[in-house]
């Protein structure tokens, strides 16, 4: 079956939404121009001197020694400290440490596992060509991918293995080097987490911006997880595009997934949550909140639009977040 | 001098657009994020010279920065060894979902050039006048650019775009009608 353009752009909006929720690398940024400007205060030294080549090579040496090691940019914290909170309460563990040095593709290792969800921070020497993990369960010859299935390069946080079977007590972790990477030395902490007890209440719903590219909003609800975790707007059909933008709020931001059905039918485009924050962005146009472009059914007088949050991983039950939906139409003629 | 708390509002703002083009340019996040900072490096240097399309001039550097590293690798003759999938697809009854992996799978195969034209009007939805300006070249140019790279992408018996009647023709509309 073909696609169309609209699908088309769709598939492109869909892959590419993980952009809206990787933080901006600040201090690589600032380090990068750190050393560009020293570059540039080195070149113009350079080109006033006028003494022996000696000297110039001196100065050289001493001027590009700082910009290969800017110590600005070396991280002096533990980047697998042995336990840790995030915000709502949840507790991490590491149970394993591993490197994956520049001279190996791979490096395998057994972990304990007591019950509890794994999940896999990464201290990365690069964000590029990032190696690929699997875990295997002793016995059984099933993956157990990363969900979602990268690694988090820019605050370390801890990206969750896939659910492994119930009594699970030891599991193989498998880390191998992507075959267009340098080689470097990547480290890893292996993490089980546990749910607050007694889980936080859930923040404020985020307040869906009143219009996004010249959008305006037609219709919004709010939920929260994991209570229902489900949002169903119902909007007249007026012939014109309607555009979803779901914004998400809570430590689960970048965990859960979506359903979306319309008209009863669920649609192919499965887009993340929109960070709460980006809604305030007013430089937030069709590229910046993730947005599902809804088609319509001719001949319906109203478009109902349900949005449920979904995970594979059990244990999001016990921490907490919100979702509000908000429908905006789309003018005729963009 | 650049004004520096500016250029960090912009970049605040602008990111996760540049990000987004990035990613669908080069595949890869860390090399999405790779390209981005490098075209916010070039633009810091020039940032009192960059008038008020800042982030249409930085776009441009990324577009012009990723076809020149792909052209370095070509030359060292690196294989395409398939990049990690960003997200299984699972199959759906009807197969839609892997038509869809294989329009982007095919997307992937395109050259640098033909890769650009096509997110930035298909994605970025520019006209073709705008995609010319972006690339440095002529319109023409982005038609045939265009229309070798739908050509290309039909080919992998994937993809279908309602402008297919339009052989060997740029389309030039917005958005077609899909309800």
């Amino acid at each position: 079956m073909p696609i169309d353009r609209l699908e088309f752009h769709d598939l492109m909006d869909e892959r590419s939404r993980p952009a809206l929720e990787r933080p901006i690398p600040w201090q690589s940024l600032r380090a990068r121009i750190r050393r560009s400007r020293r570059r540039r205060r080195a070149v113009a030294a350079l080109a006033g001197a006028v003494t022996a080549s000696l000297v110039i090579s001196a100065t050289v040496l001493s001027l590009r020694g700082p910009g290969q090691s800017d110590p600005t940019s070396v991280s002096i914290a533990d980047p697998f400290p042995a336990r840790y909170s995030e915000p709502d309460g949840t507790v991490y563990r590491k149970v394993a440490e591993a490197t994956l040095d520049p001279a190996s593709t791979k490096v395998t290792f057994d972990v304990d596992v007591r019950g509890k969800p794994l999940a896999i921070r990464a201290d990365c020497p690069t964000k590029a060509w990032q190696p690929w993990v699997t875990v295997r369960v002793p016995g059984t010859s099933k993956k157990y991918r990363l969900e979602p299935p990268f690694l988090d390069c820019h605050d370390n946080r801890a990206v969750d293995v896939l659910p492994l079977p119930q009594g699970t007590r030891r599991a193989t972790v498998t880390i191998e080097a992507h075959k267009k990477a340098r080689p470097e030395r990547w480290r890893f902490g292996v993490y089980e987490w546990t749910p607050p007890a007694t889980m936080k209440a859930p923040p404020p719903p985020p307040e869906p911006a009143a219009a996004i590219a010249g959008w305006p909003l037609l219709a919004t609800e709010s939920s929260t997880w994991p209570v229902t975790g489900e949002v169903t707007l119902t909007v007249p059909n007026t012939g014109r595009q309607l555009a979803l933008v779901t914004y998400c709020g809570g430590d689960l931001i970048r965990r859960l997934e979506q359903e979306i059905r319309v008209n009863s039918r669920p649609i192919n485009t499965k887009p993340g949550c929109t960070a709460a924050s980006l809604q305030t962005d007013p430089g937030a146009t069709q590229a910046g909140p993730k947005v599902a472009y809804i088609r319509l059914d001719s001949g319906q007088r109203t478009t109902t639009i349900q949005v449920r949050l979904v995970t594979k991983i059990p244990q999001y039950r016990h921490r907490p977040g919100t979702l509000t939906a908000a429908v905006y139409e789309i003018p005729q003629g963009q | 001098m650049a004004d520096r708390s500016e250029y960090e509002a912009f970049v605040t703002g602008a990111w996760p657009r540049l990000l987004r083009t990035a990613y669908l340019l080069t595949r890869d996040w860390g090399a999405a994020e790779d390209l981005v900072q490098t075209a916010l490096l070039k633009a810091w240097l020039a940032w009192p010279r960059i008038g008020h399309e800042r982030e249409a001039y930085i776009r441009k550097i990324m577009v012009n920065v990723h076809v020149s590293w792909w052209r370095r690798r070509w030359r060292r003759a690196e294989v395409t060894s398939g990049s990690l999938p960003d997200r299984t697809q699972e199959a759906d009854h009807m197969g839609q979902a892997d038509v869809r992996e294989s329009v982007w799978q095919a997307l992937g195969r395109l050259p640098a050039r033909q890769r650009a034209v096509v997110v930035l009007r298909f994605f970025e939805d520019m006209t073709e006048a705008q995609t010319a300006q972006t690339l440095g070249c002529s319109v023409g140019t982005v038609k045939s650019q265009t229309s070798r790279a739908l050509a290309k992408l039909r080919l992998d018996d994937s993809f279908d775009f309602m402008v297919a009647k339009e052989a060997g023709q740029c389309p030039s509309t917005g958005w077609s009608s899909t309800t």
